[in-house]
């Protein structure tokens, strides 16, 4: 009877004891995502805009080019020194003699540009002094034609008693931003000339000394990291060239298909903001496809020279001169270069300052705020005539799921969309696993109409068409989940005319949406 | 073994040896020195869900879509379901004097329970077994679902009156487990377009965020007070009060609680929110915080699911060899209603010192509606072994209840 007992009790624990899963399925619905695509979300840099609330037109412009002041001159780190070397000996010289007062003049190396005048915007002196004298000496260093706010450059310093074999130095670094230099030299006629003067006393308080000709008084000047805002003189015959990149990462998601755009202009446009004259050229221009398909744009105007002349104003008032570069239909391919749709531009230039010469007399002048700019920039109505036009995408994806625990089974994907674009569209979604590799292909049950197969809307004045697009998910697929890692969206374009079928240009209406509303039904299993 | 364990339970209540609730024989003649009694039992019921899907739930398996079907077709507004699951083991010594009172003895008991206790609406049984996808362009209500669960040991020492067989105990236990849920009120409204999902939720729910075997301690007591009401021509008759597990129980560390009284409407997320992986599904604390869910830890005194029962007994001494019982019975659990049962005894005398005894038995509330059961108990020398089933026929539930007695 006992083990009856102990039989029972064991059951009892079996029986409080799972021993498998239990599991059954149900059916989830929910929605994803809600909003509405419209043009105003893809504004950039003023790409859209319209001028009657009715069209739209493309102005796409980028800055290929700013180069400035810093850009064109490099002040080179300088080290300037003087020396002092009595020609006699002096005995006995009296407390507080000045003995030394000269100027010298340090030629700044700075090739074939002529500088009269700068200002620094930026950089240091180091100014050193030694004193052989075993006395206290006063040195002051006056650099003539450095200035700020009207006064010269002057710093004083009272130098320890040293040696002729081991002199005593004093140092100290000091800012020049803001100071203006004069570089024209003692005669006011030179350039790239930079002065100094010393001035040696001895100790007012200290004894008779006497000075001779093996006492050297040394002082030297490191002037380094110097960037200037502000030059007048000759800036030489400068030569600059590169190559522009300009990149349009959107258009490399397109694969195939044709685009068909209106005639347009494409405009280059250089911008001279120094009084300077500048003489430029574009080399070469070419754009390659996604499909690697690389089209040059052919016209008289790559490869000709033309002048810019020299802005005119002063500081506040400057004014850039321009000079336009305009490709349309008549004088260039520009309308098969801009449908190759190439997401990467290659824009090649060059630019000559001063390319007569110095005919200024050294008057060239260039301010804190000249640039030279090169600007691209492109206007057409936002027209487009699709026919296949491709476009595709692809997306990381990591959703996994464990079979042994909640799970998804299969399920539903519904688009429900509004268009107001006179544009259809069949999407495809591909889900890839790690090595690229395609796993399942999911293709739309039908096309997102265009909006020309829509009815008017008369509260947004837009035609309209709604369409309702499922993209079913088997089995086969969920139980993948866990290998795919990347899905690519591809959709296929088209600008269908109604009446006709046929794919042809389409004007986008201003205020064109694409409202989308995505819900997914799965069925999945509880495990419990 | 699942196979093993039904034929065993097939055989053991339905071939004679099983006793209707198994009801206590109350022996005043009996007089021995000690008495083990061991008794177990194992019941499930419920107003709604079919004996074949809570099978699946505890014992694993497949839900098919019939068996949620025959459940379904159970289920009306508000529905119950609660388990019982126990073992106890008792010893009471009537040798000794407790408190030098010669007439007192005392008791000595441990035991197992877990106890589960379920309110639920029909909505939340579809929403369960089905998904939402019943519920297009519908509201699903989920209010006044309540739910709790506890496992627990106990220990037990208290008096025993040697004569009338009543006992008192005072009990610690130790709580295993614990968790509360209580949806005062919670709609969701998916439209039949699926853009639009409306969630509006007021309730809270707390467990212990650890099953050790020692997460919280109690206190309480047990009674079986037994009384004999004189007649006029017949022998008394003998009713016993019995309450179990009369107590409160505190926790080691505080509970985890989440509260919430929000109303949520999602239509989706935004491009942005996609491709920039701002969505509300970014961490746990942002789900938390954009449902409006709080999350707080408290230490609340909670009650243990006692037990309470009034019944007649069935005397082992009567000369009548059929014996009515009756009684009432309520477990102190929001999903537990009132239990009346009754049943008919019938004793046979096997051997020389053998006595049978079967019966049927039939009751009417608690977890489920009517239920009925048989029992058989056999009792020979010192020992007394008995097998119930309370539910034996039930849709909804099932039962096996089993006591040894050892007197020696």
């Amino acid at each position: 009877m006992m083990k009856q007992l102990i039989f029972f009790g064991f059951l009892l624990v079996i029986v409080s004891c799972k021993k498998k899963s239990t599991t059954w399925n149900a059916d989830w619905a929910a929605p994803l995502i809600a909003d509405t695509l419209k043009l105003t979300n893809l504004y950039n840099d003023s790409t859209l805009t319209t001028s009657n609330q009715t069209t739209i037109d493309v102005d796409l412009s980028r800055t290929i080019l700013d180069i400035g002041l810093s850009n064109l001159l490099k002040i080179p780190d300088t080290t300037i020194s003087q020396i002092y070397s009595p020609a006699f000996s002096f005995a006995n010289i009296p407390p507080g003699t000045n003995f030394a007062n000269t100027i010298e003049e340090h030629v700044l190396d700075l090739n074939d540009v002529q500088l009269k005048k700068i200002r620094v915007s930026e950089g240091t002196i180091k100014v050193t002094v030694y004193n052989p004298l075993t006395t206290k000496v006063y040195y002051t260093v006056q650099l003539p034609g450095v200035s700020k706010n009207g006064s010269i450059f002057e710093q004083t310093y009272f130098v320890d008693g040293g040696s002729i074999v081991q002199p005593t130095t004093s140092q100290e670094e000091l800012n020049l931003a803001g100071y203006n230099i004069d570089l024209t030299g003692e005669t006011g006629m030179n350039y790239n000339r930079l002065q100094s003067k010393v001035i040696i006393k001895t100790d007012e308080n200290g004894p008779a000394i006497s000075v001779t000709t093996q006492h050297d008084f040394k002082f030297e000047g490191e002037i380094s990291g110097i960037k200037i805002d502000y030059a007048k003189g000759y800036f030489g015959s400068q030569v600059f060239s590169d190559t522009s990149n300009l990149i349009i990462p959107q258009l490399n998601s397109i694969t195939g298909g044709l685009l068909d755009i209106p005639n347009s202009n494409l405009t280059f446009t250089i911008e001279n903001g120094m009084k300077v004259a500048l003489k430029a050229k574009l080399t070469s221009a070419q754009n390659t496809s996604a499909s690697n398909n690389t089209i040059g744009l052919n016209s008289s105007n790559i490869g000709s020279d033309f002048y810019i002349s020299q802005a005119i104003g002063n500081w506040e008032n400057l004014q850039p001169a321009l000079n336009q570069i305009e490709f349309n239909a008549l004088n260039s391919n520009i309308e098969q270069y801009l449908e190759n749709l190439g997401a990467e531009h290659k824009i090649g230039y060059q630019l000559q300052l001063n390319p007569w010469g110095n005919v200024s007399g050294g008057a060239d002048e260039i301010f804190p705020n000249s640039r030279i700019k090169a600007k691209v920039n492109f206007q057409m109505p936002l027209q487009v005539g699709a026919d296949g036009l491709t476009l595709r995408d692809t997306f990381n994806f990591d959703l996994s799921q464990d079979p042994t625990k909640i799970h998804a089974n299969s399920g539903v994907v519904t688009l429900h969309a509004t268009n107001a674009f006179p544009v259809s569209c069949e999407p495809v979604l591909y889900f890839m696993d790690e090595n690229n590799f395609v796993l399942h292909t999911v293709i739309a049950s039908t096309q997102i109409s265009s909006s020309n197969l829509g009815t008017l809307n008369p509260a947004s004045g837009l035609k309209e068409k709604k369409s309702q697009v499922e993209f079913i998910l088997p089995t086969d697929l969920v139980n993948d989940l866990n290998k795919i890692k990347y899905v690519v969206v591809e959709g296929r374009f088209d600008t269908p005319t109604p009446s006709t079928g046929i794919n042809e240009i389409q004007t986008i209406p201003f205020g064109a949406f694409l409202a989308v509303k995505l819900n997914v039904k799965l069925n999945g299993t509880i495990v419990y | 073994m699942m196979k093993s364990i039904y034929i065993f339970f097939f055989f053991t209540v339905s071939l004679g040896y099983s006793q209707s609730w198994l009801p206590v024989q109350h022996d005043t003649l009996l007089d021995k020195k000690h008495e083990f009694i061991f008794s177990g039992t194992a019941d499930y019921a419920s107003t709604s869900l079919h004996k074949s899907l809570t099978q699946k739930l505890f014992y694993g398996g497949e839900i098919t879509e019939h068996l949620k079907e025959k459940s379904l077709k159970l289920h009306t507004g508000i529905n119950r379901f609660g388990s019982d699951l126990n073992t106890e083991i008792e010893y009471r010594n009537y040798t000794a004097s407790l408190f030098k009172q010669s007439r007192w003895g005392f008791v000595v008991k441990t035991g197992y329970f877990s106890f589960i206790n379920a309110l639920y609406s029909k909505d939340l049984y579809e929403l369960t077994f089905y998904g939402n996808q019943n519920y297009l362009g519908d509201t699903a209500s989920l209010s006044g679902t309540k739910f709790s669960g506890m496992t627990f040991q106990k220990l037990g020492v208290g008096w025993l009156d040697k004569k009338s067989k009543s006992s008192v105990s005072l009990n610690i236990y130790s709580v295993n487990s614990y968790t509360s849920a209580k949806v005062r009120s919670a709609e969701i409204y998916q439209s039949s377009a699926i853009d639009t999902l409306v969630i509006s939720y007021l309730g809270s729910t707390q467990f212990t965020s650890s099953n050790d075997f020692f997460s919280g301690l109690g206190v309480g007591i047990d009674a079986d007070i037994r009384f004999a009401v004189p007649t006029k021509n017949n022998a008394p008759i003998y009713y016993q009060f019995m309450a179990k597990n009369i107590g409160i129980a505190l926790f080691n560390n505080p509970l985890t609680t989440y509260e919430a009284d929000t109303s949520i409407t999602f239509a989706g997320l935004t491009f942005n929110q996609v491709l920039n992986g701002s969505s509300f599904l970014d961490s746990n604390y942002a789900v938390l915080d954009s449902l409006g869910i709080q999350k707080n830890q408290i230490n609340p005194v909670v009650f243990l699911p006692g037990f309470l029962q009034f019944s007649k007994l069935v005397d082992a001494n009567s000369t009548r060899k059929l014996q009515e019982f009756y009684g009432a019975r309520l477990f102190l659990a929001s999903a537990f209603t009132p239990l009346v049962f009754a049943g008919a005894d019938y004793r046979i005398i096997v051997g020389k010192k053998g006595t049978l005894n079967i019966g049927v038995n039939a009751g009417y509330g608690g977890f489920s509606h009517f239920r009925f059961g048989t029992y058989s108990s056999f009792r020979i020398k010192n020992w007394n072994l008995g097998v119930a089933s309370e539910n034996i026929f039930g849709k909804t539930g099932q039962s096996i209840i089993f006591r040894a007695q050892c007197a020696f």
